[in-house]
């Protein structure tokens, strides 16, 4: 007999019991959505030609003839599957450690891999390192799984059809006598930021060999202002290196440098290590955040001012003119801002205050600046304050690290392809037809302007070297599958500028080729395996005692350090910086709610969207909107009620021609 | 009134009793004796894809165990050998004997040799091969007499009460280290003063055994077990970790 189930009927009187708001509150929304996730019925499958009750007979009908022929009462046979060649170091069972690292835009992440048999399957951090000890961040450790991704690409293709390595060395064996012929003017690169020695020798190689090659270097997440206004403000090959373990008050204007994103977990590490109060002796730093959005380091921070991205500047300014000394030369902007609501004159105040309770001369106060995404003239101005204060070789140190001044923007190179100079591009890691910026160059006859894309179909051979078959591979004539970096060999600095080794732990799963293999190959170098060229550029840093010995060391540490990091002289060149803020300098426009700003950052989970197809970090929430597997746009409850948009609602953004669908989320 | 039961229903209880109480004795019999591992496991003796005979080259060539189960000292697992060991001796040796053929085809396409699996620990089952070879248990106590066998079979059951028995009692299977390779071993063959002299005696001991004609099993096992302070798990997550 058939017993159906039933909540209690809901007494008359007395107290009303309920399973969720929604049903407390018992919206016309509610009962439909209800309906649409349990409808009525559907435990029956009513309307089908199978009722729920004949479909479980005949599969527990077929379930038991499955079994007549007794075929479960049989000994599985299972197999035991030994290495046809074995695996060297490797115990079955048991881990072995190597030393690698992460190459990263701003510097490589030092790294402990596990492997068993043969395979990693864990990464960590370098503890003997202090650029991680032991730390790391979420892309790298999710980076394994990208390593073992089925989507990878994992084929030669030339022209849409597959094709084998040996056609795409026969085709560069082809070419490299033409592009010797006229000095390697039609030769152009287009790659990641990286900061990899063997890449730098190699280039400059084939420099020497193609004196008119291009070179270009393209990250959408690294705008050139902040490497402008180092090397107007310090001199060319420099970068600024924090030491915040040494800074008394933080100031961050717009830079999120507690999020370890950028593989910068030192940062993170050291302003850590002044807020763990020991002793009577021990004092804590304080921090002082200026940004447009809840980030990481505004929610640690101890004094945090809200304005819109577009006002920072005004607030540098502020700022300086606090400090600075030299007021003639630099943009007298803003006083206007001061007399904004209270809560700004407030933190305002109070960093005045931090600010003037320390003599002077007191080593440890930083402001200090990361954000890339700020404008030349935040950068400038922030490395006037660092000056003034005499921040600058104490608190932040100037590093030098050598820069190719042949490196070209993607813009430059955009409108050396406009021009029809180029006709082998060779556009290794990146997707910029997906993430270059739109309208790079203007249509000399038709005056429209160009996206990377229609640029990219005028070049006659485009070689891209990816780790996908994305957008910018079918747009290309060769496409390559790219290494893992736990599949390659490869050297790289740590953002301090350490040297670091980066070493495979397993043969590349799907042959792929490495961006230094490639150049190699280019180069018409012999077919490497090992770590030969890497080897070159170790031993031309002059390794103290033996070699192999030094290269065991390198490879058991995972870093070396006999490799000096030289600091530059702290001159800050005031009248050079000071110009040139003053030349950019604008007063930005108060956003308004019917034109307010647009600002589009990094995601804490899928970075400028290389890691859209790894599932760890989709799953991973955003740290601060909690959101998974999915972005928004978020804005203030005031906007949103000026545009009558709730939580929830998807909206079209339309920023210059460019379409955004983005769900919002107050 | 006529009676309700015919009359040769007057033994019917006593019938189905004595023959009910049969077949559940020859039930439980037949449970206790054909499924339990000592019959379904032992004498388990799989074709293998090449017919790796470990009497000629234990016996005739004199090989040691770990020449090809390399990391049984040193790993949980006992390994098979690689392709690559097997070829280091026949790419020289019987290079052309079609029976090596599997082993041939894997050293050029690098497919590993598929070899059936004999003793197969349940994966809820901790094992660890190192700590039992290093502390006095020969192959032989799990694997029987290997080096005689021309194609492997399975040796002892495996059972978890069989596990038990010698944990429970070690100095059963307990030997010298330096012979847990030898599987021909014997206690006879110990020297006993030279016994005592590197592994002492136990200390309720009724005799010196240095002055004894030969040891027996026990009472060399009963020496190891008090000298290596050997205390074998007897509880679940000795094993079931």
């Amino acid at each position: 007999m058939k017993r159906v189930f039933e909540h209690p009927p809901e007494a008359a009187t007395g107290k009303r019991y309920w399973r969720s708001v929604g049903e407390l509150s018992d919206t016309p929304e509610f009962r439909q959505w209800l309906e649409r996730e349990f409808p009525a019925g559907a435990a029956e499958m009513d309307g089908s030609e199978v009722s729920r009750r004949s479909f479980l007979k005949l599969m527990g009908a077929s379930m038991a003839l499955a079994g007549l022929g007794m075929s479960s009462c049989r000994r599985p046979e299972n197999h035991l599957l030994p290495f046809s060649k074995g695996v060297e170091w490797n115990i079955p069972g048991k881990a072995l450690y190597y030393a690698t690292a992460m190459p990263r835009r701003t510097g490589a992440l030092p790294l402990v891999v596990t492997t068993i048999d043969g395979r990693p399957i864990k990464v960590d951090g370098n503890p003997l390192h202090p650029a991680s000890g032991g730390a790391t961040d979420a892309f790298a450790q999710a980076s394994i799984l990208d390593l073992y991704d089925p989507a990878r690409s994992k084929r030669f293709v030339r022209e849409g059809k597959t094709t084998t390595r040996e056609e795409f060395e026969k085709y560069l064996a082809e070419i490299r006598p033409q592009l010797g012929a006229d000095g390697g003017s039609g030769l152009a690169f287009l790659v990641e930021e990286a900061l990899s020695p063997t890449r730098d020798r190699l280039r400059g190689q084939l420099e020497k060999m193609f004196p008119r090659m291009r070179w270009a270097q393209y990250e959408p997440l690294l705008s050139e202002a902040q490497n402008f206004a180092t090397q107007i403000s310090f001199g060319d090959n420099s970068r600024l290196v924090p030491r915040l373990e040494r800074a008394d008050v933080v100031v961050s204007l717009g830079s999120d440098f507690l999020d370890c994103g950028e593989g910068d977990i030192a940062s993170s590490r050291a302003w850590a290590s002044r807020r763990r109060v020991g002793s009577a002796k021990d004092s804590m730093n304080r921090l002082y955040v200026v940004e447009n959005r809840y980030t990481l380091t505004g929610a640690m921070a101890d004094h945090r001012l809200r304005i819109p991205a577009s006002q920072i500047p005004l607030c540098a300014c502020a700022r300086r003119q606090d400090r600075g000394r030299d007021q003639r030369r630099w943009p007298r902007c803003c006083d206007r801002h001061t007399s904004g609501p209270a809560e700004r004159h407030e933190v305002r105040r109070a960093m005045a205050h931090r600010m003037r309770q320390r003599p002077r001369s007191e080593v440890g106060r930083q402001p200090h600046s990361f954000g890339p995404q700020q404008p030349v003239v935040v950068q400038l101005m922030t490395y006037a304050m660092n000056a003034a204060l005499k921040n600058v070789g104490t608190t932040v140190l100037i590093r030098e690290f050598p820069r190719n001044a042949r490196t070209n923007s993607i813009l430059q190179l955009a409108s050396e392809i406009n021009a029809g100079r180029i006709k082998q591009l060779f556009i290794i890691g990146g997707d910029p037809v997906y993430n270059a910026p739109r309208g790079l160059a203007e249509d000399r006859a038709t005056k429209q302007s160009l996206n990377w894309i229609d640029l990219q179909k005028k070049v006659p051979d485009v070689i891209r070297v990816g780790y996908y078959e994305d957008e910018t591979s079918k747009a290309a004539k060769w496409h390559i599958p790219a290494a893992h970096y736990l599949e390659s060999w490869g050297d790289a600095l740590t953002s301090e500028g350490g040297y670091v080794a980066i070493q495979p732990m397993i043969m590349p799963l799907f042959g792929g080729v490495s961006e230094i293999e490639l150049l190699n190959g280019i180069l018409g170098g012999p077919k490497l395996e090992g770590p030969e060229l890497i080897q070159e550029t170790f031993r031309s840093t002059a390794p103290p005692g033996d070699f192999n010995a030094a290269w065991s060391q390198l490879l058991r540490d995972g870093f070396a350090t006999h490799v000096p990091a030289r600091d530059k002289p702290p001159t800050f060149n005031s009248n050079a910086a000071g110009g040139v803020a003053h030349n950019l300098w604008s007063a930005p426009q108060n956003p308004t709610p019917d034109s307010p700003e647009i600002v589009l950052v990094r995601s804490y989970s899928v970075d400028d969207g290389r890691y859209i197809n790894n599932g760890w970090l989709q799953e991973m929430p955003d740290p601060i909107t909690k959101l998974t597997w999915d972005n928004a746009a978020v804005m203030s409850p005031q906007l949103a009620k000026h545009h009558k948009i709730e939580t929830g609602d998807l909206i079209d953004i339309t920023v210059t021609e460019t379409m955004l669908d983005a769900q919002k989320n107050r | 009134m006529a009676n309700f039961f015919p009359r040769w229903s007057n033994w019917l209880p006593l019938k189905i009793l004595v023959c009910g109480g049969v077949t559940v004795t020859a039930l439980t019999a037949a449970t206790w004796y054909y499924a339990t591992p000592k019959y379904t496991r032992v004498g388990y003796e799989p074709i293998q894809p090449n017919p790796f005979p470990h009497d000629i080259h234990v016996q005739q060539l004199g090989m040691d165990c770990r020449y090809c189960h390399s990391f049984v000292d040193v790993a949980a697992h006992s390994n098979l050998p690689d392709t690559q060991t097997c070829m280091a001796c026949h790419s020289q040796v019987q290079k052309d004997n079609p029976k090596l053929e599997p082993v041939r085809v894997s050293w050029k396409t690098g497919a590993p040799v598929e070899w059936v699996q004999i003793h197969r620990t349940p994966d809820f089952t901790y094992y660890n091969h190192a700590a039992h070879v290093n502390r006095g248990i020969s192959c032989h106590s799990c694997h029987g007499q290997v080096n005689e066998m021309r194609v492997v079979h399975h040796d002892q059951p495996h059972s978890m009460a069989w596990c038990l028995d010698c944990h429970r009692h070690p100095e059963n299977h307990l030997r010298p280290t330096d012979q847990v390779y030898n599987l021909d071993w014997k206690p006879g063959d110990v020297n006993p003063a030279e016994f005592v002299a590197k592994y002492g005696q136990p200390k309720d001991a009724k005799e010196d055994f240095s002055k004894k004609q030969k040891l027996t099993q026990q009472e060399i096992g009963q020496t190891l077990k008090e000298r290596w302070n050997i205390q074998p798990p007897l509880n679940c997550q000795g094993c079931h970790r």
